[in-house]
């Protein structure tokens, strides 16, 4: 099972995972057809800084699931064939639970007023478009061993260690 | 291993998915009082609204469901344990046997005691069955009265404002949601809801619901053969003579609301004329089946850090139990979606065999009322006298009984009060003890609401940058690298 691997020390916050990630997400898949779409792409991967170190953050694919448990649409649920956390659009109402519960703050919000948050490119093959995008390996998208990602550390010795899983 | 699972609502799905995950081969049995596939209760004010269609109510497709072989009995009411036979006692007199079984029951709305609360146009909302019956009066124009001011009246009024009907909202206290939100958040959202037409009276109770003696003696004059050659006479055609006029008649009087209510009478003497009536009065655990099995129970039922109750082999998730609170630090009722989910899917591996703690409940939830945002979690309104002079309004709901001594550290609010450039509410509010964030409200711009309740699940002392930043209200998901 692939998992995203974030390097935050490689981190130097050029956004361009941001840029990429939009663009992943558009219509027309390209930066030129992006920005001329009608609904502005929006980003799912955001970089944050706390003044000395940058990372990029998205969902983290707890496995815990409190996004899972706190929907009350049965919207937020894992995929079975991929075990990965995908919101149903069908689904969503945008009544915000996630949005309540998720500790990376990582939930947006589409133009549909729907939850909105990184699939792993599911419309590429999930081929994330972040990992492509990144100059420096800040983002990498490698096999790991299930049970080693599966460790129940917090969230925040999760941030802290920087290079997480997720 | 034969598992029962009680209820098929929140707890008792995640706890049987949480089953087959850990043993594929198990017979699990799913006994419900409930004539439908799971579905979000939660989700019926959106159904009523119109913004999703029933078949949105359900939480698992067909397929899903399938797949995970559950032997569901629906319309199977339970009505009683033996734990020394191991067996589940139903309304048609079966005796179910169990090797693990989880009570997953819920909770039913509380219902009012006041002369006319009986009358039909009279109702409460917890199945999707009243929200049928509740769907099928709904016309734009139409008053309803709504009682209560929790959560689930303040959704359905929203709903039945989405549907064009003119309703007004009766709360005993002197504020709106008092559960989750503290007063001067409150105050915000009820601005908001009067400004989109609900009309909210705080401090008053109902009286009496008045039954439409008018409309009755109307009817049965129209109805009668006088009245039809009246009718006749008044214009209708031949052909609508006899039975053609009783049927109209009949569901013109539907159409009206099939509305024996014409009025509800508040304790000040004011009359509300209303078609409709929804009655929050808040919810009681669904214990009654389980009363003489031996069952330790407070409201509740009492469960532990694995969600077993003190019978064998027996467990509780949801709102039927009171687990571990972590913020009052005690078992307690906790009736919110999340938490029955959480419970469900705990106990159901627990029951497979699996030695999972539950980490403890906490009071949270979220709105969205005419794209106001508001969430809240943990404790939002302190024990004691607090420095904001907001709470030290006497009409404030009482506040929860919370572990405090002498040594522990002092509580505080910190509170942000902020406009957007359209002049919407932008509010903050942290609750502390010491250097523990215990809760927040947040109004308006809602996005950070995970990281707070994240540092509160936290549980320690969190270092002065992090409180400044916090407190500055920016949104940074960088800020726990500061934990
Ligand atoms: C209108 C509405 C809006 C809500 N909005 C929110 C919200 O925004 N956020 C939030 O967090 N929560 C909300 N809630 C609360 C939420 O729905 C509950 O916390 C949740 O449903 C609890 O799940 P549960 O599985 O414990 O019990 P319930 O959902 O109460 O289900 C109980 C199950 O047990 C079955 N049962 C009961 N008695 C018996 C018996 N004797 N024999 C057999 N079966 C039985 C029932 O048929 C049902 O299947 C709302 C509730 C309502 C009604």
């Amino acid at each position: 099972m692939k998992q995203l691997l974030v390097r935050s020390e490689n981190c130097v916050g050029c956004k361009s995972c941001e840029v990429a990630c939009a663009v992943a997400h558009s219509q027309s898949k390209t930066l030129f057809g992006a920005v001329l779409e009608a609904q502005s792409p929006r980003k799912r991967v955001f970089v944050e800084t706390d003044g000395t170190v940058n990372f990029p953050l998205q969902c983290r694919q707890c496995s815990d699931m409190p996004c899972v448990h706190a929907c009350m649409a049965g919207a937020m649920h894992r995929e079975p064939a991929t075990g990965l956390v995908q919101v149903n659009a069908e689904k969503c109402v945008g009544c915000w639970m996630c949005v309540m519960v998720c500790p990376f703050g990582a939930i947006g919000e589409s133009p549909a007023h729907q939850a909105l948050k990184c699939d792993r490119c599911r419309e590429l093959d999930y081929n994330p478009a972040c990992v492509a995008a990144c100059p420096t390996k800040a983002l990498q998208w490698v096999e790991v061993d299930r049970f080693a990602a599966a460790g129940r550390r917090s969230w925040v010795e999760q941030v802290k260690e920087g290079n997480s899983h997720a | 291993m034969k598992y029962i699972v009680v209820g098929n609502s929140a707890a008792g799905l995640f706890a049987a998915e949480a089953i087959r995950e850990q043993d594929s081969g198990a017979e699990i049995t799913v006994l419900t009082a409930d004539s439908y596939p799971s579905y979000s209760r939660c989700l019926t004010t959106y159904y009523l609204a119109g913004d999703i269609p029933e078949e949105g109510l359900f939480l698992r497709s067909a397929e899903t469901l399938e797949a995970l072989h559950l032997n569901i009995r629906y319309g199977c009411t339970v009505t009683g344990l033996d734990p020394t036979e191991r067996v589940i006692l139903t309304a048609a007199g079966e005796r179910v046997p169990y090797d693990k079984c989880l009570i997953a029951t819920g909770a039913s709305a509380v219902p009012l005691d006041v002369p006319g609360s009986t009358l039909p146009g009279v109702f409460t909302l917890r199945n999707l069955e009243d929200a049928q019956r509740i769907k099928a009066r709904l016309a734009p124009g139409r008053r309803a009265v709504i009682i209560g001011g929790g959560l689930v009246s303040l959704k359905s009024a929203y709903a039945l404002l989405k549907q064009g009907l003119k309703v007004s909202l009766i709360v005993s206290s002197g504020q709106i949601l008092s559960q989750m939100l503290n007063e001067e958040a409150a105050k915000l959202i009820q601005e908001h809801l009067e400004r989109h037409g609900l009309e909210i009276v705080l401090h008053q109770d109902v009286a009496e619901i008045q039954e439409s003696g008018f409309r009755n003696e109307s009817l049965r004059w129209r109805l009668s053969p006088f009245g039809q050659t009246q009718d006749k006479f008044f214009g209708r055609t031949e052909q609508e003579s006899g039975e053609k006029i009783w049927e109209n008649l009949i569901a013109e009087n539907e159409i009206k609301g099939g509305s024996r209510i014409e009025a509800v009478r508040l304790r000040n003497g004011k009359l509300l004329p209303a078609d409709l009536v929804i009655v929050g009065k808040g919810v009681r655990p669904n214990i009654q089946p389980f009363l003489d099995s031996g069952l330790a129970t407070r409201q509740g039922i009492l469960v532990n850090e694995r969600l077993e109750t003190n019978l064998p082999d027996v467990y509780a998730a949801g709102d039927v139990a009171e687990a571990w609170d972590r913020l009052h630090q005690t078992q307690r009722l906790n009736p919110i979606w999340p938490n029955a989910t959480m419970q469900g899917r705990i106990a159901g591996a627990n029951m497979a065999g699996l030695h999972l703690t539950y980490p403890g409940a906490m009071g949270m939830n979220s709105v969205d009322f005419f794209g106001l945002r508001t969430i809240s979690a943990g404790i939002v309104r302190p024990p004691k006298s607090p420095v904001s002079e907001n709470d030290l309004n006497p009409s404030s709901p009482a506040s929860p009984i919370l572990p405090t001594s002498p040594t522990s550290p002092a509580w505080r609010v910190e509170e942000l009060r902020l406009r957007d450039a359209w002049g919407r509410p932008n509010y903050q509010r942290l609750v502390w003890q010491g250097e523990l964030l215990k809760g927040f409200v947040l109004v308006g711009n809602t996005e950070r609401a995970g990281i707070l309740t994240a540092f509160i699940q936290y549980g320690r002392a969190l270092s002065e940058p992090v409180r400044q930043t916090l407190g500055s209200g920016k949104r940074s998901r960088a800020i726990s690298l500061k934990a």
